[in-house]
């Protein structure tokens, strides 16, 4: 005991030398050893989880997470949420972030909706009337009557959430858009998430690998996404295989947190990951480290391509009954170009020849795959070096390292996507991963993490009912691109006619669209005025509801009756079931919906008025992923996984391994595109071509005339503008819950440059400062982070209105539409991809 | 840590106070998100209540800028705190760009085996349970703030409207039903293990007396179903060993920072643990006292 007392009174002096209390203690701590059944107040702490009611449920925000919860209810009020563990494979376990931690603080939120509302003042005045469901639903539908006959059903544009949110509430909203033959918008394309160099190359509208098949890659290359911020539910898959030895490299321009947490950071210069992509593939095809038997069994790349018109050669070229759409390769045995059979080892991937053509004229043709090399001359990495800032031997070292471990992966995000020439991005990094084999393996692939569109079931039948049971019929929307709405029409664009209206009135359905869209100096100025009913089923009031000519009630994720939600990367179907009775007047969206209709006279067509046959019809008709899956099984179980070809999935396995072809019209990967517009703006083969707004040289020009001008905006307007995606919120969604907002900094709109910027326009920390450009401005704080490249600025966005002292931080974007991003259309598959992290600004000091 | 060191603070009950368990935390910090999922799991269980605005049990800051609570108030007073902005500096690294560093320190109480906070309680309400917990008795607790001040670790907060200092408990009554504390169970980078430092079969003892443990897959021996936690292989240190109080959570510092910004976190050039002389005194019998 001696020495026991004789270490605590050093302890106890070492303690207050730290505090400085001016005090000391003479004897030991005796009620340090008292029992426990002394301390009663213990119990009150054990007493609180007494009573508790758990319900299994899952998130539906944006981020498609789609993270399972155990939501605590006591008393009728949820006290907290906790991760379930219940997902039957446990690396998913556990998933959800602080977000998804806090979603019942925006259940109780301050600014929740209580019950319906007309303005009475003029818009985003403040001014409300309450008023009854009766007579909210008899207002709509009484409008929407009047401006269909005024206009045109078509005018009536509803704004769709993505599937994310709960496929029931969205596919109601399209159902809706369905039966009364409204204009729907499109989301994929116009946010910028859609990678268009995958329906470009293989013609699906996006294929990644479960987020789970990192553990099977040898080398990850996390290609602009800020896994850290934007993923957090999966991130750990690479932190995990990095304690494992497995190496990470993050290509992007900022030290953003991803960069912290990976073994090298390639510091990139905004918009030029292009010839990042195409300098590695040089080195890759130098270095004589080409996966050849990969390109000519399953690319383009075997193809005999025209030298006279840059065309794709056809049977129908050469023989006089040829096939026109059958393509043709070069047989060396017989010295002739034959039909082109996919997964054949036996065409030849490199040369040029003269082939005979039908009319017996002779033109020079070669395999795709030569002219592509020829055009990787250009990306020796000196030159990439110069174009990117990255240093020649770190392009040379990391393209070997891809290169040599087999299998490596490409994890690109919307870093790559959120640009004018992100499709030209997206096809150089999927060209690295062609030319290495790394396409279609289980631990390499080249998956895009940005946003959502996938979900695993069939939902036609629900999305576009039929009118008439057993024919092809079917009601169908108008797709009213939301890039066209915002932007107007442009001179190249597919369908004018089609895709293109003044609209007339907004449903915003479940989405933040007049807080979030980019473009919005366009989109408030030009399209708002004309529009003449604004409609925000909300919980919050958030900036579009403020703006809005009525606000409906909606229930939160936790008073939903039943929901069901599937995502991409994360290949489960799971049951949202809520916990609390509706709050205040809430209703869900499918009710509303169903109640408009039946006053627009659509309501047997509609017929859902609660989700649960929704459901049931959704999974009935969801086709072989959800076979087996029904409404009951999920009550018990909650969560199942889908029915997919790989675990962990991994897209295209069947096709590498020749069991069937690519769904592209050569059906092979095409990485050479040879319709016109491909070879009218020199895109048909990936290649680098200059941002069309961030660059300080030439615009949307390559590199070899682009670096001999200078762009004129530049010498305006010098910094780089990025308002991006933080941890702390989904786009708008949390942005105004305080929990939340108390840990993002000071929580405000902040203005985060470099100091070296800053100083040089006499801003300090703390200052109030205005981003502005030709379209717009925002005014906030200013903060001074290293991470920050010189010559840019970022600002993490999804303020809500009153949030932001004046503008708006999307008042500075606005989207020029790429041309080739036209070529098709195809909802949310093929269409014009908003570009806008390709955009320019200067700061002052306010 | 060496064998022969776990044997000194863990391989016996606590010399002092008696415990024959020591529950502590192995963090993994070159996994952390800086996603705060921790801090809400904890805000939303135990300082969701009035007085309890900023206080987080739990907390990550971004280092080396960042601070929790900040002490930059009142020149004259070094110790006046300020919790407002728990997550001030967020992502700002220390360096000049491109060459840059940061990493995220999540902190929880360190429920010290040799407490500052403890003796310097006068009414004797602060204690270190039976399972190494250090928990202060909000019956007995008259808001002298003593235990705030002398905690080197800033992990004691006094709330102003029940009047007494409150600190994390290591969710002890979710132990007591066979569960992980809600920062650990929560943690969606899996960085955290939990266990019992004292139980030579614990998974978090074995970790830590291993560093080259690391990527085994973790079964926690609580009530949860297997858990696939994976952490870095390397040494294990404390944060600011030299507070002298051995604190029971474990970090793996981060490899992406220069070796001497490590030691003063994770060592103050200490090359780690506290390597005095420590004798281990015999065991502390009920009698002897």
């Amino acid at each position: 005991m001696s020495t026991s007392r004789r270490t605590f009174v050093k302890g106890s002096l070492a303690a207050l030398a730290t505090a400085g209390a001016p005090f000391k203690l003479a004897g030991p701590a005796l009620a340090a050893l008292q029992e426990p059944k002394d301390r009663p107040w213990e119990d009150a702490l054990r007493d609180q989880f007494a009573g508790e009611k758990i319900v299994r449920t899952v998130n539906l925000p944006n981020c498609t997470g789609s993270c399972g919860w155990n939501v605590i209810v006591k008393d009728g009020i949820v006290m907290r949420v906790e991760p379930p563990y219940d997902y039957p494979d446990d690396e998913y376990n556990p998933r959800g972030c602080m977000k998804g931690q806090t979603y019942h603080r925006r259940v109780y939120s301050p600014g929740r909706i209580k019950f319906p509302m007309k303005r009475i003042g003029p818009r985003g005045g403040g001014q409300w009337r309450r008023i009854s469901w009766e007579e909210a639903f008899d207002f709509i539908a009484s409008e929407i009557k009047r401006i269909s006959e005024k206009y045109g059903k078509n005018t009536i544009w509803i704004y769709p959430p993505v599937p994310a949110t709960g496929l029931v509430k969205q596919g109601a909203g399209f159902r809706f858009a369905s039966v009364n033959n409204f204009g729907i918008g499109t989301f994929y394309n116009w946010y910028g998430d859609l990678p268009l160099a995958h329906p470009i190359t293989w013609n699906v509208q996006t294929e990644e690998h479960e987020f789970k098949d990192v553990q099977n890659t040898k080398y990850a290359i996390i290609w602009g996404s800020d896994v850290l911020q934007t993923r957090m539910p999966d991130a750990h898959f690479f932190t995990d295989v990095r304690a494992k030895g497995v190496k990470l490299v993050y290509i992007a321009p900022y030290f953003d947190p991803t960069a912290s947490a990976v073994d090298e950071w390639v510091r990139v210069r905004q918009g030029t990951d292009a010839a990042l992509a195409l300098g590695m593939c040089h080195v890759v095809v130098k270095r004589g480290l080409t996966d050849e038997a990969h390109l000519r069994k399953t690319t383009s790349g075997p193809l005999l391509v025209r030298r006279d018109n840059g065309k794709y050669l056809k049977q129908a070229d050469v023989a006089a009954d040829g096939d026109p759409k059958t393509f043709m390769v070069y047989d060396a045995s017989s010295s002739l170009p034959v039909a082109d059979e996919y997964f054949s080892d036996k065409p030849q991937l490199t040369g040029s020849w003269e082939i005979v053509l039908k009319d017996g004229s002779k033109v020079r043709c070669s395999t795709s795959h030569t002219i592509f090399l020829e055009q990787l001359e250009d990306y020796d990495p000196k030159t990439v070096s110069e174009i990117t800032g990255v240093p020649a031997d770190v392009i040379e070292r990391i393209a070997i390292e891809y290169a040599t471990a087999k299998p490596a992966s490409i994890w690109a995000g919307t870093g790559i996507n959120h640009w004018y020439h992100g499709d030209l991005m997206g096809r150089s990094v999927i060209a690295l991963g062609c030319l290495t084999g790394n396409i279609g393996r289980n631990g390499g692939g080249v998956s895009p993490w940005a946003g959502q569109y996938l979900m695993r079931l069939s939902p036609q039948d629900y999305f576009f009912p039929l009118k008439e049971e057993g024919k092809p019929d079917r009601h169908r929307p108008v797709p009213l691109d939301t890039a066209y709405v915002v932007n107007g029409p442009t001179e190249t664009m597919f369908n004018k006619e089609k895709l293109w209206r003044q609209i007339r009135c907004i449903w915003a359905a479940g989405g933040n669209l007049l807080g979030e869209a980019s473009d919005q100096s366009n989109l408030m100025r030009k399209v708002l005025p004309q529009v003449e009913l604004i409609v925000s089923p909300e919980i919050e009031m958030s900036t579009t509801a403020q703006l809005a000519d009525i606000v409906l009630p909606v229930v939160s994720w936790y008073e939903l009756p039943f929901d069901i939600t599937t995502t991409p990367a994360h290949p489960y179907i799971q049951l949202v079931e809520g916990s609390l009775k509706p709050l205040y007047e809430a209703k869900t969206d499918i009710e509303i919906y169903y109640e408009v209709c039946k006053r627009l006279g659509t309501g047997d067509i509609f017929k859902f008025n609660h989700p649960e046959p929704a459901i049931e019809h959704l999974l009935a008709t969801g086709g072989p992923k959800v076979k087996g899956i029904t409404l009951d099984r999920l009550k018990k179980e909650r969560v199942i996984r889908v029915n997919l070809p790989s675990s962990p999935y991994a897209p295209f396995t069947e096709e590498v391994s020749g069991k069937h072809k690519f769904k592209t019209a050569s059906g092979r990967q095409e990485l050479y595109k040879d319709e016109d517009r491909f070879l009218q703006f020199g895109e048909h083969l990936p290649v680098h071509k200059e941002p069309h707004t961030a660059t300080p040289y030439g615009r949307s020009k390559v590199w070899k005339e682009a670096k001999k001008e200078r762009n004129p905006l530049y010498e305006k307007y010098p910094l780089v503008y990025h308002a991006r995606h933080t941890r702390w919120s989904v786009h708008s969604s949390w942005r105004t819950t305080e929990d939340i907002v108390k840990l993002d900094d000071i929580g405000q709109p902040l203005i985060e440059m470099n100091p070296k910027d800053a100083a040089a326009r006499g801003v300090a920390a703390g200052d109030w400062a205005t981003a502005f450009n030709q379209h717009g401005y925002v005014k906030a704080r200013v903060k001074i982070r290293e991470a920050v490249a010189p010559g840019a600025i970022i600002i993490y966005f999804g303020w809500q209105r009153e949030q932001i002292r004046e503008g708006h931080w999307n008042a500075l974007t606005h989207n020029d539409i790429n041309p080739i991003h036209e070529t098709y259309f195809i909802p949310n598959v093929w269409g014009p991809v908003s570009g806008h992290f390709d955009q320019l600004c200067e700061v002052k000091k306010a | 840590m060496s064998e022969e060191l776990w044997q000194k603070y863990y391989g016996q009950p606590n010399p002092k106070y008696g415990n024959r368990a020591q529950y502590g935390m192995l963090i993994d910090i070159n996994k952390c998100l800086g996603c705060h999922s921790c801090t809400m799991a904890c805000k939303h269980t135990w300082t969701n209540g009035p007085g309890q605005e900023d206080m987080y049990f739990n907390s990550v800051s971004t280092a080396p800028y960042g601070k929790y609570p900040r002490h930059d108030g009142d020149p004259k007073d070094s110790q006046k705190y300020d919790y407002r902005h728990s997550n001030l500096y967020q992502d700002t690294p220390k360096g000049t760009f491109p060459n840059l560093w940061q990493f995220y320190l999540a902190r929880p109480c360190n429920h010290c085996a040799d407490p500052a906070c403890l003796p310097a309680c006068p009414t004797r309400s602060i204690y270190k349970n039976k399972d190494g917990i250090v928990l202060i008795d909000q019956d007995t607790c008259e808001g002298f703030q003593y235990c705030v001040k002398a905690c080197p670790y800033d992990k004691i907060y006094y709330n102003p409207v029940t009047k007494k200092s409150q600190k994390c408990v290591f969710c002890f009554p979710l132990l007591e039903k066979g569960r992980e504390p809600q920062c650990v169970k929560s943690c969606v980078g899996k960085i955290r293990i939990f266990g019992n430092l004292m139980d030579p079969e614990s998974t978090i003892s074995k970790l830590i007396r291993d560093p080259n443990l690391g990527v085994q897959p973790y079964d926690p021996e609580t009530g949860l179903k297997a858990v696939h936690r994976v952490i870095s292989t390397g040494e294990r240190r404390q944060y600011r060993p030299d507070y002298g109080t051995i604190p029971s959570v474990w970090y793996v510092p981060p490899r992406n920072i220069p070796q001497a910004e490590v030691e003063k976190y994770f060592g103050y050039a200490m090359q780690g643990l506290i390597d005095e002389p420590h004798p281990v005194p015999p065991e502390v019998k009920m009698k002897d006292i």
